[in-house]
């Protein structure tokens, strides 16, 4: 459906001669029906790239296809116009035409694409995609009295109202409040899987990447760091970054002591730890990632085992439904997650366990290594 | 690798011109892009550069080739030195006097509980609702020597040494500066306002008094703006024509203005002075306006340009608010009621007369009844009225194009566009005159002494107001709002009709009455370019004062003032929507 490869962008930085490379070859490719998200923090390329699908930005490099269509192919110099794609968008603004009434919002793409429908049929096109988004009661409303998530909405409905064949929505919910923001979730995922449509989610929102996505593509600084499902993303990065960017993972520095075929020993703050299997040799060194959720807080009194360590509360802060622990294991500090109904004052000294099965054994890339002595 | 980059380089160079045009314009849909900055770029080029290269030309080449002899004649000109040291005291001296009142009621109004308040506001439309002429006229009957009615009511109360002449450096100075300072009061009430009161209080909280508040925080945080509003006065002044001319040249006290206008309007007719005057007046002017555009960089490095406004917390000013008010009343009438008064005042009588109880029974509307009769008052009116409505247009049109070059397109030099449309606010009015009758003397289209010429003048002059209008809103409209248009199939054509041009009108609109307002006051340039059967009003006015037609010049001032003032009611409502502010 959608083919990207090798996609490369830069844009001019700050000084003179310097170029940012904001997309620094990126490939993937989506399925007729998908929901594709590009997740990452700010400034890692995933709006750039998802603009270049859109056609509003011109890539440097690479070629794009969509729907067997090719739109951008930068050795045979072919590049085509955004508003010659067939593409609907939803921007994080909303871009909402203060100008216009509801209707003539969603009306607009009828009257000026290539498809052009007036008089009755244009109506009755407008109105069947303002109900589908529940905004049909208001089509004569002018825009700008609409509250966030109508305009939202509105956004959504002047995108599938020309039936494109492929929806990009660049951030949009982040501008919704929280309680908001859950409930478009629901309807974006409703509207998607009743129309089959194609989507390309951008975001920086790694519960909602995973709660809509059918795969997810991580990005960080211009590159894809990894590609899978919300399930594989998130229980078994292949990254360090993956792990830090989704569920913030601990990361321990350590040294691989010994390898099975279903599990390995690394040596990490004061003794062997047992992790998962991975792919590496005895002496290499590793990061191991585990995530806050996967850290037990044991009674002192059990038995020893030799993923439990000594440490002592440093802080700790009350969430809800769980609290959040800081714990000086001798020379690093861990975050663990444990349910509220447990409660540790600050300088205790506690038991934790490391749950081995969740224990991560990562490459140390150069740029960890680095932060690895500070943290 | 490099047998790859060689054939590229083979390539390159065997292109034909035709070739290269269509590689530039691309096959990338930046077509549009790149024709709309080409075509703007030219029509902007040709107002802005031909005039200047003219004026360079015509100074520097005579019938003998390259020559510095204008340059010479120039400087060796009778009183040439003392033309410029007058031409400086007076800028600096107009902008110091305008600066002084604007600034500390630009204060007083937006960071104290000061009472009146609307009144600054209505006194800052002055400058543009009273043509410098009328101002600068009502001026010469309220402080001449011999008439003026300040000087005989001074008199009359016993306090005749106090007595003023107008007619001298220090009354141009007061004229001018006086003129100006609402100018001031508005670009220190937007620095006063952008500042946020919390950096103030600090101080107050840290234990510093109000004195030292005002020293050690708010004058070094609005310095910037303050250099940036003496720039602009100084060039202001500099620029102006009316004052010097009606005050100076009686007296003898020349300055560049109206030693050029002189140069071209007495015999011998002195091209190569006007030429040479013009150039250093040119050069100077482009000098202060650079430095007031890198001012302005640093004063607004951190500010946000859509003028967010801050929490309005202003200072008690305790027992001080009602003196303070007084101070406001006074100043108001210093420059609008005491003006419009005497002007009034003057168009109600058949020949001027110092006000008396006895003049009341000779008091009539003759003069409005009159002034519609006379011949001249009806051709300066149409010429008016189509040059305003025509250049207002046309400035409009063009720079809402170049505007959206400047603000959306991704052209390379597309801030070269942006610059050179801005450039003539450092060409004087007089200036444009001098360069347009040199290139429209030479230049085979044959529109000298015209209203074309006329024409160009205005619409070169004014395409600076124009692009900040245009641009200003441009940037108020969301690229987004742009981008969803393109995402739901719409050309460049259609986005521009349907989404931009409707997000922008009312910017447009507030431009287009702005233009039509400085149009009817322009006086510097009409006043050399204007030939019989082509007078503006403000050329008008100036004939009728010349030629001692006082009351008639009056009922047509009070006449000008007052559409004036309704054009620029409207402006205002709707230009402070779009967030330009009428200035």
């Amino acid at each position: 459906m959608l083919i990207v490869r090798d996609l490369i962008k830069s844009f001019a930085g700050s000084a003179r001669s310097d170029r940012v490379q904001a997309v620094d070859g990126v490939s993937f490719e989506v399925a007729q029906g998908e929901f594709f998200t590009l997740l990452g923090p700010s400034g890692c390329g995933k709006t750039t790239t998802l603009r270049s699908i859109a056609g509003l930005e011109r890539p440097d490099e690479g070629f794009i296809s969509v729907g067997g269509r090719v739109v951008l192919d930068s050795t045979a110099r072919k590049f085509v116009q955004p508003n010659h794609r067939g593409i609907g968008m939803v921007f994080q603004s909303y871009a909402i035409w203060p100008h216009m009434t509801v209707f003539e919002n969603v009306a607009f793409p009828l009257r000026v694409g290539k498809a052009r429908f007036s008089g009755p049929d244009l109506r009755s096109r407008v109105i069947e995609t303002l109900r589908l988004v529940r905004l049909d009661a208001l089509a004569d409303r002018p825009a700008t009295t609409l509250s966030g998530g109508q305009q939202q909405r509105l956004a959504l409905a002047r995108a599938l109202v020309f039936e494109p064949v492929l929806m990009l929505l660049d951030e949009p919910l982040s501008n919704l409040d929280a309680k908001l923001r859950e409930s478009m979730r629901f309807e974006l995922k409703r509207l998607q899987t009743e129309r089959n449509l194609t989507t390309i989610y951008v975001t920086h929102d790694q519960a909602e990447a995973l709660a809509l996505s059918t795969r997810v593509a991580v990005m960080n600084e211009g590159r894809i760091e990894q590609l899978g499902t919300p399930d594989e993303v998130y229980d078994r990065p292949a990254t360090s970054f993956v792990a830090d960017f989704i569920g913030s993972a601990n990361l321990l520095p350590g040294r691989v002591t010994a390898v099975s075929r279903t599990d390995m020993r690394v040596d990490v703050v004061g003794g062997p730890l047992v992790v998962g299997p991975g792919d590496f040799a005895i002496g290499d060194n590793c990061l191991v990632a585990i995530r806050p959720e996967h850290i037990e807080i044991r009674s002192p009194d059990r038995d020893h085992d030799p993923n439990d360590r000594e440490g002592v509360v440093l802080a700790a802060a009350f969430v809800g439904q769980s609290v959040d622990y800081e714990i000086q294991v001798q020379t690093v500090t861990v975050r663990c997650r444990t349910p509220a109904a447990i409660r540790l004052p600050s300088g205790s000294t506690v038991t934790v366990h490391l749950v081995a099965s969740r224990c991560i054994a990562l490459p140390a890339t150069r740029e960890r290594q680095a932060g690895v002595g500070t943290a | 690798m490099t047998i790859g980059e060689g054939d590229v380089a083979a390539t390159t160079a065997r292109r034909s011109p035709a070739d290269r045009v269509r590689a530039y314009l691309g096959g990338d849909g930046r077509v549009i892009e790149r024709i709309l900055f080409v075509v703007t770029l030219v029509i902007v080029g040709y107002l802005v550069l031909a005039p200047l290269a003219f004026l360079v030309y015509n100074t520097f080449v005579g019938p003998a080739g390259p020559t510095v002899d204008a340059v010479i004649a120039a400087a060796q000109a009778d009183g040439a030195g003392e033309m410029l040291v007058n031409s400086l005291i007076f800028a600096a001296g107009s902008a110091v006097v305008a600066m002084i009142p604007g600034t500390a009621l630009a204060y007083l109004t937006i960071r104290t509980n000061a009472p009146l308040k609307p009144i600054l506001f209505a006194i800052s439309l002055v400058p543009l609702i009273i043509p410098g002429i009328l101002f600068t006229v009502a001026w010469v009957y309220l402080l001449s020597g011999r008439i003026g009615v300040i000087n005989k009511a001074l008199e009359a109360l016993g306090f005749g040494f106090l007595s003023f002449d107008v007619f001298s450096m220090g009354g141009m100075i007061l004229v001018e500066g006086l003129h100006m300072s609402p100018i001031v009061f508005l670009l220190m009430a937007a620095a006063f306002r952008s500042l946020d009161p919390s950096l103030e209080e600090s101080a107050l909280m840290s234990g510093a008094g109000l004195s030292s508040v005002i020293r050690r925080i708010t004058l070094p945080l609005v310095r910037p703006a303050l250099l940036a509003a003496l720039l602009v006065m100084v060039v202001r002044a500099l620029e102006g024509f009316e004052t010097p001319a009606i005050l100076g040249i009686p007296e003898g006290t020349f300055v560049l203005t109206s030693r050029i206008f002189l140069a071209l309007s007495t015999f011998p007719v002195r091209y190569d002075l006007a030429g040479a005057y013009s150039l250093g007046l040119v050069l100077i002017t482009f000098i202060m306006l650079a430095l007031y555009r890198w001012f302005n960089r640093q004063s607004e490095r951190y500010q946000v340009i859509t003028g967010k406004g801050y929490r309005p917390h202003t200072l008690e000013l305790g027992r001080w608010k009602w003196p303070i008010g007084v101070l406001f009343v006074v100043y108001f009438v210093l420059v609008v009621v005491s003006p419009l008064a005497i002007l009034v005042y003057m168009s109600l009588l058949p020949f001027y007369t110092p006000p008396s109880i006895d003049m009341l029974h000779l008091m009539s509307l003759d003069n409005y009844l009159r002034m519609f009769h006379l011949r001249d008052v009806a051709g300066a009116l149409r010429n008016s009225f189509v040059l305003a409505i025509s250049s207002a247009t046309i400035v409009m049109i063009l720079m809402a194009v170049a505007a959206w070059v400047v603000v959306r397109s991704r052209v390379r030099f597309r801030y070269g566009l942006d610059a050179l449309s801005m450039t003539p606010l450092s060409f004087p009015g007089v200036v444009i005159g001098v360069a347009l009758i040199f290139l429209y003397l030479r230049f085979p289209l044959d529109i000298y002494a015209t209203l074309w010429i006329l024409l160009i003048a205005y619409v070169t002059q004014f395409l600076p107001y124009g692009m900040r209008y245009t641009s200003a809103s441009m940037f108020q409209v969301g690229r987004e709002l742009e981008e969803s248009a393109a995402m739901s199939g719409a050309g460049w054509r259609q986005t521009f009709q349907r989404i931009v041009l409707p997000l922008i009108f009312p910017g447009l609109l507030a431009g287009w009455i702005y233009i039509m307002i400085v149009s009817v006051r322009q006086l510097s340039s009409s006043i050399l370019l204007y030939a019989p059967g082509t007078e503006v009003f403000s050329v008008l006015m100036w004939q009728l004062y010349t030629d001692g037609y006082t009351t008639t010049l009056a009922a047509v001032g009070v006449s000008t003032v007052f559409v004036l003032m309704l054009l620029a009611a409207l402006a205002h409502r709707i230009g402070s929507r779009v967030g330009v502010r009428v200035a």
